[in-house]
C-alpha cells in the first residue's frame, strides 16, 4: 500500500514510522525543514518538504498512484482542504483526516472526506474508560441516529436492584439489550429481575441517556 | 442583502466598505480583537469576535440569515472551510472564499459548492490585458 500522510507532527510521525514497520511504502509531507530531517534520520528518506495543501507538491509526492492519504496536521482546515484535492484533483479512492474539533466530523464527513479521527474523542474515550469510579461508559456513540451504547453498572441499592426490567419502564427510546449476571450474557425479557452487581448494556437515544442513567444507576 | 465577512484582512475591510456604501447589511467577524481598532468609529459594519470555522461563531454573526458569505481571512485554508461550513451547516445562498493559489482557487470552483476569488489573478489578467498583442 501506498501512503501519503500531510503532517509530520507527532500523530504523522508515530503514523508513518507504524506504516513503515508493517512494511507499505509510506511518504510524509511536512513543511518544516528541521522535523522533515528528524524523520528522515530515523526512518529512511520517507519525508518530502512541502504542502499538502499545495498541487504541484501533491504531484511531486506521486499521490495519484496513493492508495490513501491520511492528513494527520493539528490544524482541521488543512486536513480537510488536503483531503479534499487530493480525492478531487488526484482521485485518490479513501482519505483520512484527524480533526481536532469533534465537532467537525459530521461537517467533514458531507464534504466528502472518506474517514474522522477525533484525538479529542479518542482521548475523551479511553480517559473515561480509566476512571474507575464511573460507572457509566460510552461503548459507541452512534452520532448520525442520535443513539449510544452504553455499559452501567448496578451499584448496591441502586434504584433498578431487586427490580424486573418491567418495573424499572425505561423510557420507550431506550432498551436494555444485555445484562451480565456474574459474567455471564443474558438476553433480558419483561421478568428479568436486575440484581446488584449486574452489568447492563443498554442501547438508548442520547435524549434519554440521562433519564436511563437516573432510573438503573441511580446516579 | 446581509453579508458576513470572515477576516479583517484588506480585501475583507476593503469589500466591507464597499458593501456598505452600496447600502448592504455587513457582520465582519475577526479573532483578533485588535483588528477591530483598526476600523473608524463610524464603520457601519457589526463586529463579532471569535473564530470563523466555529459554527457557532458563525451562527452570532447570523450566517444563518445571511444571502452572502466571504471568507476574508489571510490563510486560503481557513477560507476554503469555512466558505464551504457556511454552505453545509446553514446552507447560505452564496458562499464566496478568497484564495491565493491559482491552482486551489480552480479545483474549489470546480466541486461547485462555493465560488473562489483569486487576487493574485485576476491583477495578473488585468495587467495581461492592457499588454499590446505579442
Amino acid at each position: 500500500m501506498y501512503a501519503v500522510i500531510v503532517g509530520g507532527g507527532k500523530v504523522g510521525y508515530y503514523l508513518s514510522k507504524a506504516l513503515v514497520y508493517e512494511g507499505h511504502e509510506v511518504l510524509v509531507l511536512e513543511q518544516e525543514g528541521n522535523r522533515a530531517k528528524v524523520i528522515n534520520e530515523e526512518l529512511g528518506s520517507v519525508t518530502m518538504r512541502g504542502d499538502g495543501c499545495d498541487i504541484l507538491t501533491l504531484e511531486k509526492a506521486g499521490v495519484a498512484r496513493a492508495d490513501v492519504v491520511i492528513a494527520a496536521t493539528g490544524d482541521d482546515e488543512i486536513n480537510l482542504v488536503a483531503c479534499q484535492i487530493a480525492k478531487a484533483r488526484f482521485k485518490v479512492p479513501r482519505t483520512i483526516a484527524r480533526i481536532n474539533n469533534p465537532k467537525n466530523e459530521a461537517i467533514f464527513k458531507k464534504l466528502g472526506v472518506d474517514a474522522t479521527v477525533s484525538t479529542t474523542d479518542a482521548i475523551l474515550t479511553r480517559m473515561q474508560e480509566e476512571l474507575p469510579s464511573e460507572s457509566l461508559v460510552h461503548l459507541s456513540s452512534l452520532r448520525g441516529v442520535g443513539a449510544e451504547v452504553i455499559e452501567l453498572t448496578v451499584g448496591p441499592g441502586a434504584p433498578a436492584a431487586g427490580r424486573t426490567l418491567k418495573e424499572i419502564q425505561l423510557p420507550d427510546d431506550a432498551i436494555v439489550a444485555m445484562v451480565i449476571h456474574q459474567g455471564e450474557g443474558i438476553v433480558p425479557g419483561g421478568s428479568t429481575v436486575i440484581e446488584a452487581d449486574d452489568e447492563l448494556v443498554v442501547v438508548t437515544a442520547l435524549r434519554s441517556e440521562e433519564r436511563v442513567r437516573k432510573l438503573i444507576s441511580g446516579s | 442583502m446581509k453579508i458576513v465577512i470572515l477576516g479583517l484582512s484588506r480585501f475583507g475591510m476593503q469589500f466591507a466598505a464597499l458593501a456598505l456604501a452600496s447600502g448592504h447589511q455587513v457582520a465582519l467577524i475577526d479573532r483578533n480583537p485588535a483588528a477591530f481598532n483598526k476600523l473608524p468609529d463610524s464603520f457601519g459594519a457589526t463586529p463579532v469576535l471569535g473564530s470563523g470555522i466555529d459554527e457557532d461563531v458563525m451562527r452570532k454573526a447570523g450566517v444563518d440569515r445571511a444571502d452572502l458569505f466571504v471568507a476574508a481571512t489571510d490563510s486560503d485554508n481557513t477560507n476554503l472551510m469555512a466558505a464551504q461550513v457556511a454552505k453545509v451547516v446553514f446552507n447560505i445562498k452564496r458562499s464566496i472564499a478568497r484564495v491565493h493559489d491559482q491552482n486551489n482557487a480552480d479545483t474549489f470552483n470546480a466541486l461547485g459548492m462555493i465560488e473562489t476569488i483569486c487576487p493574485t489573478y485576476s491583477a495578473a489578467r488585468a495587467l495581461e490585458q492592457t499588454l499590446p498583442k505579442g
